[in-house]
């Protein structure tokens, strides 16, 4: 029997740490996927193209696919999983739906998780900010309109 | 506008997605996502070649890698061949001959997906390779290689005529003739189905969880190749990701389900991005050419398209012809005539516009060039020969005849409702039409390289079309005066189980967030044509009131005792039932519906509710969605560029259930469209193999690429339609290339015929390389 090579690696998801055994060229994307269980990370081109798989990597969005698991360790990660608090929708999660910012919703996850990404730095961005925000995320729906929309509306609930 | 009998309470409402939470919070589970207990992995090894006869296959080194539970070939799998309803697929699971390349040869399920995958390599195959043949008209010629197990490569020729063309083109004043070209659009998408099949007891059970849009036609179709009573075949339709047609259903599913068979396990198969793209299937390449005679005045007389598209290798389609015919009823003299080849391509079937995306740019060209010719405003040409509700509606004859040919037809089958002639008025009005165009001898004064130039163009698409099957729906109400509805649609995200869901609240008088909905199993819904050929908001939403209406007798005839009124004279609202004449006899529905032992929390005597209907809508009225779009755009001269700076869209689909929903789908339509006409295109090498597998190489629109194109609707009551809805998804994809072209002849003189239009092909055309 082959010896195993798998490492330990040791990430921070969504607050919580957690130790997994994984192949040491293993993308972060498989890892919270397979391991941490978070499918809310959506497994899309797997070449770094459409951003279904983005999520927050010390506050900037990623393509998880794009990056080994290892090179996450010791930085925080945020997925789609852990923006609601305590069962609250956070303002993004909720603008969407009431603006229908989605269609088959494939995208979604991590058009939010841009979305978010920006609002954190820019709370109040004006309507080319918010498309330039969203450049690394394809919706093949074509449902750019009100995602802008659901994120213009969503600041300004941030705002007050 | 349309007039309603009655206030709406939840339909024409902007209400949210059933699924919106499940898909802002990432737990909407898509098939890659779906897992069950004991599942393994299967990987296809797909054809390197286009067409080649398979000598030999030896396996025996995969079977004997550690973790391979099973491999299967064309040996393990029914001689027979198996057919879609809707022709997007005829052939076997697998048989000795490869047509495409990444043709399926065989599959291995294993523990991991890295242990299939290496399996994949250790499989021998020795091929005697055959002359392939990539282009439908060399398909077409005595002698060329054959791709079909039978019958010639070209499907018998699909005819709607009448009158007699030729007469019309010497009547005519004017005849213009031409000629377009469409390269394989993609739909594109980076979902990938993984079907996951599982056997069970004895294998007399199969359930396949896939994400498929018409569960039930699939159903049909695995329970007819497994030879499996249809109640013992179960199918749960996971949703799709984006689908455009490519997720309809596929020889995948037939794949997974004889790999799980052979197993002895549920089996995952997984595909890689670049098989969703050069395995699966994709758009037909059409060449299309025709002629248009019209009068002085501007009445068209007689018009002719040939349109010879592709099937690739497992497509049997020659139906694609949807809507052209009844866009233009008023000519006095039309021929249409369609052929599907076989060709050595991956398979081409159904993609949203079918048809009518790709032979309606062909037509616009020609009414556009007509136009010109008479120096007509193109609107205007347009305004005197569109349809109107109560034309003749010719193409369906062909649907009667490929698939009901043994019921009566009626004696005059009309268009129910057609408000081009609306459409247009708005469209003119909103983009400034009049003020924008400046006629036909007035293109671009800049002197510049970049142009700047306008146009328009118009197109109909089918709310699905008769005789593939009616649609049933069941709606059963709970104690508290919430419902059920069931009906069969899939997940494709295009919204249809929201509006479902809008329609039985309206008619059954309750609350939108009283009612939930089970689409996507087949052995819970009825049978249905699922989400296919805009066909779910007309066909099934049909049903779906009518069940409604049924359960709603059914509670008004417990409560006539209740209020001492006839059924007749009650209605509910808002969960209430109601007298229509007395104004104080009202009470809740559950007064009806739960009847509480006293002093105890639940147990109570119900009535079983459950109301139930098959679609029965007229064949001699025909729905059909219709929408006028209106461009503004520059030419880069220099680089061939072009740069969309305004569009607007116009549609009818009657009378809208969710205008939010609507809208979206005209967006969806928009950028995809745009896309077609623009950047969009599968290439293959003379090989046939694809060569840009991927979003690096092939490209979609991002947000920002193109201006938010401006929406409005036309609100018109189709008085078949449930609550005078109509079919909306696919008409606004079909109109950008008409559009574009004659924006593009407005700012540069040149015509653009073959899409997409890169800056190559216009600088092409523009003489500069």
């Amino acid at each position: 029997m082959k010896k195993s090579n798998k490492i330990v690696v040791s990430l921070n998801v969504n607050g919580l740490t957690y130790e997994v055994l994984a192949e040491p060229h293993a993308k972060l994307l498989e890892v919270l996927r397979e391991n941490v269980g978070l499918k809310g990370v959506k497994s899309g081109c797997e070449e770094g193209e459409c951003g279904a798989c983005a999520i927050l990597l010390d506050g900037e969005p990623v393509t998880s696919c794009m990056m080994l698991a290892g090179a996450a360790v010791g930085k925080e990660i945020v997925t789609i999983e852990g923006l609601a608090k305590g069962g609250k929708l956070h303002p993004l999660q909720e603008a969407f739906m009431k603006y229908h910012g989605m269609q088959c919703g494939y995208c979604t996850p991590g058009a939010i998780i841009a979305a978010k990404g920006l609002l954190d730095k820019n709370p109040n961005p004006t309507d080319q900010e918010v498309r330039d925000g969203f450049s690394g995320n394809l919706c093949r729906c074509g449902s750019y309109p009100k995602m802008v929309k659901s994120v213009l509306e969503a600041a300004k609930v941030i705002n007050g | 506008m349309g007039l309603h009998e009655r206030d709406l309470q939840t339909v024409n409402k902007r209400l949210p997605l059933k699924d919106a939470h499940e898909k802002v919070t990432g737990v909407h589970e898509f098939p890659y996502d779906f897992t069950v207990p004991g599942m393994l992995y299967g990987r296809i090894l797909r054809s390197p070649h286009a067409h080649a006869q398979i000598r030999r296959i030896d396996v025996s080194k995969a079977e004997a890698l550690p973790g391979v539970i099973a491999v299967i070939t064309h040996k393990d799998v029914p001689a027979e061949e198996w057919i879609g309803l809707w022709t997007n697929y005829r052939g076997c699971v697998m048989d000795d001959k490869v047509r495409f390349v990444g043709d399926e040869v065989a599959a291995v399920a294993a523990i991991d997906i890295r242990t299939a995958d290496r399996a994949l390599e250790l499989i021998k195959v020795e091929y005697d390779i055959l002359p392939h043949v990539l282009d439908a008209r060399e398909a077409m010629k005595p002698g060329a290689p054959q791709v079909k197990t039978s019958g010639n490569n070209s499907k018998d020729v699909v005819l709607v005529k009448w009158g007699d063309v030729e007469q019309g083109f010497r009547e005519a004043d004017v005849v213009v003739e031409g000629a377009t070209l469409n390269n394989a659009q993609d739909q594109a998408t980076f979902s990938r189905n993984s079907p996951i099949a599982s056997w069970a007891d004895n294998d007399t059970k199969l359930t396949l969880w896939s994400g498929c849009t018409a569960p039930s036609e699939l159903k049909d179709a695995v329970a007819n190749l497994v030879k499996l009573p249809k109640s013992s075949v179960r199918i749960v339709a996971l949703p799709t990701g984006p689908s455009l047609g490519k997720w309809w259903f596929n020889n995948l599913e037939m794949m997974t389900v004889y790999l799980a068979k052979k197993a002895h396990r549920p089996v995952k198969i997984v595909l890689r991005q670049d098989e969703v793209f050069a395995g699966i299937k994709r758009r037909h390449i059409e060449y299309t050419t025709g002629r248009l005679g019209v009068m002085k005045d501007g009445t068209m007389v007689s018009m002719e398209v040939n349109d010879i598209f592709d099937n690739g290798a497992y497509g049997d389609k020659n139906d694609i012809f949807q809507s052209l015919s009844e866009l233009w009823p008023r000519v006095n003299h039309g021929y249409f005539e369609m052929y599907g080849v076989s060709t050595n391509l991956v398979t081409a079937g159904c993609m949203r516009g079918v048809g009518d995306l790709t032979m309606n740019f062909a037509l616009e060209v020609l009414i556009h060039k007509a136009a010109e010719k008479i120096d007509m405003d193109p609107v205007e040409l347009r305004r005197i020969n569109a349809a109107k509700a109560g034309d003749p509606c010719r193409g369906q004859d062909i649907h009667h005849e490929l698939f009901g040919s043994h019921l009566p037809y009626p004696e005059k089958v009309v268009i129910s409702s057609c408000a081009m002639d609306e459409c247009l008025t708005k469209g003119v009005e909103e983009f400034g039409w009049k003020r924008r165009w400046g006629g036909w001898s007035s293109t671009n004064k800049s002197s510049g390289p970049v142009k700047r130039g306008v146009g328009m163009a118009t197109a109909m698409h089918v709310c699905g079309i008769r005789y593939t099957g009616d649609c049933g729906a069941i709606v059963k109400v709970n104690a508290d005066g919430s419902a059920n509805l069931m009906v069969s649609l899939g997940r494709q995200g295009n919204g249809n189980d929201s509006t479902q869901c809008q329609i039985a609240a309206e008619e059954l008088g309750i609350p939108y967030d009283m009612i939930s909905i089970d689409c996507n199993d087949t052995n819970v819904t009825p049978w249905g044509q699922g989400s296919t050929a805009s066909t779910s908001t007309y066909l099934s939403g049909t049903a779906t009131r009518e069940a409604a209406r049924d359960a709603k007798r059914k509670i008004l005839k417990l409560a006539e005792s209740k209020l001492d009124e006839s059924a007749d004279n009650l209605d509910i609202k808002d969960g209430v039932i109601f007298s229509k004449t007395h104004h104080n006899k009202r009470i809740p529905i559950t007064r009806v519906l739960e009847d509480k032992i006293p002093d105890f929390w639940e147990l109570a005597k119900q009535p079983c509710i459950v109301g139930s209907t098959v679609t029965n809508v007229p064949d001699d009225q025909i729905p059909k969605h219709v929408a006028a779009h209106f461009v503004e755009l520059e030419v880069d001269t220099d680089t061939g560029e072009i740069r969309l700076l305004d569009y607007l869209q116009v549609q009818d689909s009657g009378r809208l259930i969710n205008p939010e929903v609507c809208e979206n789908q005209l967006n969806g339509g928009y950028y995809q469209g745009v896309g077609f006409t623009l950047i969009e295109e599968l290439v293959h090498d003379d090989m046939g193999r694809i060569l840009n597998p991927n979003f690096a190489h092939y490209k979609i629109f991002r947000c920002g690429d193109l201006p938010d194109p401006k929406i409005h609707f036309i609100e018109q009551d189709d008085p078949v339609g449930p609550f005078g809805a109509k079919g909306l998804g696919e008409a606004p994809i079909c109109v950008p290339p008409g559009a574009i072209a004659l924006a593009i002849y407005n700012a540069t003189g040149v015509w653009m015929t073959e899409t997409p239009f890169t800056p190559e092909r216009v600088l092409k055309a523009l003489g500069k390389i």
